[in-house]
Parts: structure tokens; sequence; C-alpha cells
């Protein structure tokens, strides 16, 4: 049976790897199908910053030749820049960084290639993982797919939309306080952010070492489930990596939501913020888990309106110092001065683009004597609030729903004007990450195609609490299985 | 409380080692200025009592400390912008 390139590129992940282990479908095909489909749209959309599409068909080769073996045999992928790749420039999306070949391997790429990954490529981001929209980059900002004016959202862009337009399968994103989940609802595909510590941050380039996690992005939940299987387990190279046990997570797609108890925090959604399609679909999607046997109760979560602020004291402050790093000696670019200081000072101003100089001094100055008290310190406080909010919301449900974006989307250098109004972007995922809790977003739903706006998809988010992967997963895969919205694909880039 | 102006934004720049241009000061001034205004709903939580976050610090126990090999010289070397006989060259940094 001939399985053409569109077929293939059709397929989920675990299709594709059941049928290169049984000899059904040659790597290398898949490998031509999907590098055939990125070389035909990726010039609308710029979610790739480098391909690597001839270490991709020597890899396939090899497998062809008798490795067909792994959970993701022969699964092509691509990983968001920020992911470290031994040999493939590896930039975190940063002028400071252009150039810079890693010497060693990350762990993320060493799980998903030991599992029979193929990369495929590197993807855009926001430099340095800061944004929301992945426009703050000094090279391409990513378009979505399902309205080429519209951004892909961030900053793991480039990783939903390679998603949602079908390049790859399966994409690596990373999420600080929405990265991974925000992307993928604005691009209509599956984006999860797992417990802090249950995947390895060995070979992600740090931004706030204390809130970044990484996960995959896929088309259903059921890929999800299969990749961060792959990736999830303690890693020696990471001292914040748990030593606990990796659970069936694909076995757990299949217990549905009956007996379930999702909390719903309402307060959060009679903001103003909150579109009135992205609140209708948000019920619609509750009415999906209800008719499954899930039980709704309101849930109080009363610091979550201080999310917003005590993150971006929290990021910002450990990104000052994490950053520390790029000072034009070790790595990347160095713009030579009259001395070892004013290189300094030369290489960082013309590596850094602005909104991570932006960061960087709003870190230092919540680090400062003159106001750590009163911001870092004070935020770490909070922090504890928040988690202590969950905690207590998790002894009366098992998971909190909410919408994973306040809005379906927004047009291409609408608030890149405005930081703050990008900040906001965030207001339902940051929780997550202040609490370390796993996170999950879904596609349930479009906005009506109308003259201001043309149609986008809507997420849903399920929060779970910690170590909880499998009750998200099962709360995802019931709603998945009672929809339709994660097989709707963008026209504008349909074969 | 502490707000963000002109002096303050230049101040924070030279901790950072950050060369900033005339043209980006006041723009970066005023941005931060608004962002710490939003900031400062923090100091609206009653946080009496209440301890800092600790729960994503690593609670694992030290590995053992022996001396290995992590990553040869010469591949680290590789990524360095400046390096000259096994070592990281960098501008003089001792007056003379």
């Amino acid at each position: 049976v001939t399985v053409t390139p569109g077929e293939i590129v059709a397929l989920p992940s675990r299709e594709l790897a059941a049928r290169v282990r049984a000899g059904e479908l040659a790597a290398r095909d898949v490998i031509a199908a999907h590098a055939g489909r990125i070389e035909l749209v990726d010039a609308q959309i710029g979610a790739f910053v480098r391909t690597t599409f001839e270490r991709a068909h020597a890899r396939a080769e090899t497998i062809d030749r008798g490795a067909r073996t792994g959970a993701l045999c022969g699964v092509p992928f691509g990983l968001k820049d920020l992911f470290v790749t031994e040999g493939v420039e590896t930039t975190a999306g940063s002028r400071i960084l252009a150039g810079w070949i890693p010497p060693y391997q990350g762990g993320q790429m060493a799980r998903l290639a030991a599992a029979g990954g193929v990369l495929v490529g590197k993807l855009a981001l926001d430099e340095f993982a800061m944004g929301s929209s992945s426009e703050n980059t000094p090279f391409r900002a990513v378009r979505n797919p399902w309205a080429l004016d519209h951004v892909a959202g961030g900053s793991s862009g480039g990783s939903a939309a390679a998603v949602a337009a079908g390049m790859v399968p399966l994409a690596l994103g990373t999420d600080t306080g929405g990265s991974i989940r925000q992307p993928a609802s604005l691009c209509g595909v599956v984006g999860i952010k797992p417990t802090y510590g249950r995947v390895t941050r060995h070979g992600m380039v740090a931004f706030a070492s204390s809130l970044d996690q990484a996960g995959p992005i896929a088309r259903d939940v059921r890929d999800a489930a299969l990749a961060l299987g792959v990736l999830a387990g303690h890693d020696p190279l990471d001292a914040t990596s748990l030593e606990v046990p990796v659970p069936d997570l694909l076995a757990a797609c299949e217990r549905g939501c009956a007996g379930l108890r999702v909390g719903v925090h309402r307060r959060a959604l009679d903001s103003d913020g909150v579109d009135a399609e992205v609140a209708s679909a948000f019920a619609a999607a509750l009415d999906v888990l209800a008719r499954g046997g899930a039980t709704l109760v309101d849930v109080e979560l009363p610091h979550a309106e201080r999310g917003i602020a005590c993150y971006y004291v929290l990021c910002t402050a450990e990104a000052a110092s994490n950053l520390a790093r790029y000072d034009g000696v070790r790595y990347g670019a160095r713009v030579e001065g009259e001395s070892l200081v004013a290189t300094y000072e030369a290489t960082r101003a013309a590596g850094f683009g602005a909104e991570v100089k932006r960061r960087i001094l709003l870190g230092t100055f919540v680090l400062r004597k003159d106001s750590y008290a009163e911001y870092y310190g004070r935020a770490q406080r909070v922090r504890t609030l928040v988690a202590r909010d969950y905690d207590e919301a998790f002894a009366r449900c098992d998971v909190i729903a909410s919408p994973t974006s306040p809005v379906p989307g927004f047009r291409m250098g609408e608030r890149t004007a405005d930081p703050l109004a990008m900040y906001l972007a965030d207001v339902f995922t940051v929780g997550a990450n202040l609490a370390g809790l796993p996170a999950i977003s879904i596609p349930c739903g479009h906005s009506r195609a109308v003259a201001s706006r043309p149609a986008l998809p809507i997420g849903l988010q399920l929060v779970g609490p910690r170590l909880g992967e499998e009750v998200v997963l099962a709360a995802a895969a019931a709603h998945e299985d009672a929809t339709a919205w994660h097989r709707a694909r963008p026209p504008e880039v349909a074969t | 409380l502490a707000a963000v102006d002109r002096d303050v934004c230049l101040e924070l720049a030279e901790l950072a080692r950050l060369r900033l241009g005339d043209d980006e000061v006041d723009a970066l001034a005023r941005q931060l200025a608004r962002i710490v205004g939003y900031l400062e709903q923090l100091q609206q939580v009653d946080v009496q009592g209440v301890p800092e976050h600790s729960s994503t610090l690593s609670t694992a126990p030290l590995r053992a400390d022996r001396a290995g090999l992590s990553l040869e010289r010469a591949r680290v070397l590789a990524g360095v912008p400046d390096a000259q006989d096994g070592q990281v060259r960098v501008p003089r940094f001792v007056e003379e």
C-alpha cells in the first residue's frame, strides 16, 4: 500500500512510530514528507529558525537499516531553539548567542532521540523565551497558521505554529509563565506543562529557573501524553529533577472523566479582560466534561489576581541573574571594548533586544538593596500564598478548569508597544508555574469570523495537583474524545 | 517605595552591565516606571507570618564530590569568542 506524503503528515506520532516499527512505513519517507511540508508552508509562517534535514535523513536511514525501536521511532520533531542541541546552532532567539554550537547534548534532545525521534529543526521563539507573541526577536516573528496577520502566541510560538500547520506532529516548548499553553491555545493545538521537576531542565537555556519547565506540543492529547512519557523521569544532571516514578500516561488518557470533580474559579471569569467568545467556548467545554460524568465545583483562588505581579517580579529577578552569564567571554558573540567591563557592556548592549533589557533592568530593580524586601522578598511570600490557594482548592476538586488565554488571539504588532498589556496575556497561566503544578491547554472552540477578526482557536486549560499529570490527561482526553476541535486544520495553509 | 526615573534606570543599567543609548534611556525609564507601578499592588497583600516560597528548591542530596571529566577543554573552547593556548582570552582588566 502506498502512503502519500499528504497522508503521512496527517498521522499522529504514535501511529507513525507504530508503522515505522512494524516496517509498514520507511522512516526516510516520513522525514521526506515532513521536510516537504516544511519547505512548502514555512515561508508563510516562520516557525523554523533552522532545519536539520541532512542529519534527519541520515538518522532515518539508520532507523530503516534496522534500529526500528522506541516509542517515537521515526517521528520527526522540532525543538524550540531554547533547547541545547550538540553540534546544531542554538541561539535562544538572541543575537548574543548567534553562532553558538553547543559542545554537549541537552537532556531533552537526548531522550527524544533515544526513543527513536528525529530532529528536523529548531523553532522560533521570543528572545530567551521572554514574551507572549513570538515577536520579541531579532529574527522573524512567527505568524499564526489560522490567520497570518495574527500572532502565534509565545514564547513557544514556533513550536505551536509548526504543529498546527502540519510541519511536525511533535514539538517541544518551554513554559515559564504560560509559554507552552498560550501558543498552543492560540494555534489550536495541545500543549502540556508538567509538574516542576517532572522533566529535566538540563540542556534548556535558563530564563527563570524556579519556574521553567519543558513540555510537548502535539495535535492531540494522546500524542502529548506519549511524548511526555518519553521526556519525564529523574535526571541526575538537574538538581531540581524529581526522583519519582513515571506513570503510564497513555493509559491515563483512557480513564474518562466520570466522577472527576472539576473546579472553576468563577470570579476570575468575570473580569472584563475575558473575551465573550472565550467565555462561551469555556462554558461549552465545561458542559462537555459534565456530560462525561464530571461534577463542577466552585473553588476560590483568592491570590490569583496578584499572580501576574508576583510572577513578573520573580521571573525578572531570576532572569537578571541567569543572563549575567552572557558577557562576551564564554559563548556566542563578543563586541570588543577597551576594557573587560566595557566589553561586557558593549556585548550585552548589542546582543540583547529591548524586552530582554527591560526584564534584566526590572529584575535588577527588584533585587537591589533598596527594593529587595518590598519587591522580591514580598513576591516570594505571595508565591507561597498562591501555592496554598491551590492546595486548598485541590482538597475540593481534582482539576481546575479555566480558559488558557483571555482572548482568542491578537494581531501582529498590536501589543508590542505596550509591554504591560503583553504581560497581562499570562493571567490564567502563571499560577501553575508559581505553584509548580501540571497544566494542559487543549482546543475547545473557535471564535466566529467577523469583520474585525477572523475565526481563531480558543483553548481550555486544566490544572492538576502536583504530580497529577494523569488526572489532567484523563480529563483532557475525555473532552477531546467528545469533541472535534483537535481535528480542525488551519484553512490558509492546508495542502 | 522606590520609583524608577531616568537616574535610577542608568544606575540599574550600570549594575546589570548594560550600556544604554541616550535614545533608549527615556523610553525604558517610562516603561519601567509603568510596570513597577503595576507591581506595587503586591504591597496590598497581607504577608504577615508567611514564609518565602521554597518548594521548587532542590531537596536532592548532593552527589559525591569526585573529580572527573565532564567536558573536554578543546570542545568548550571551540564555542568561546576568543581563546589562546587552551585559555579564554579577555581584554585588559587590571590597570597598569
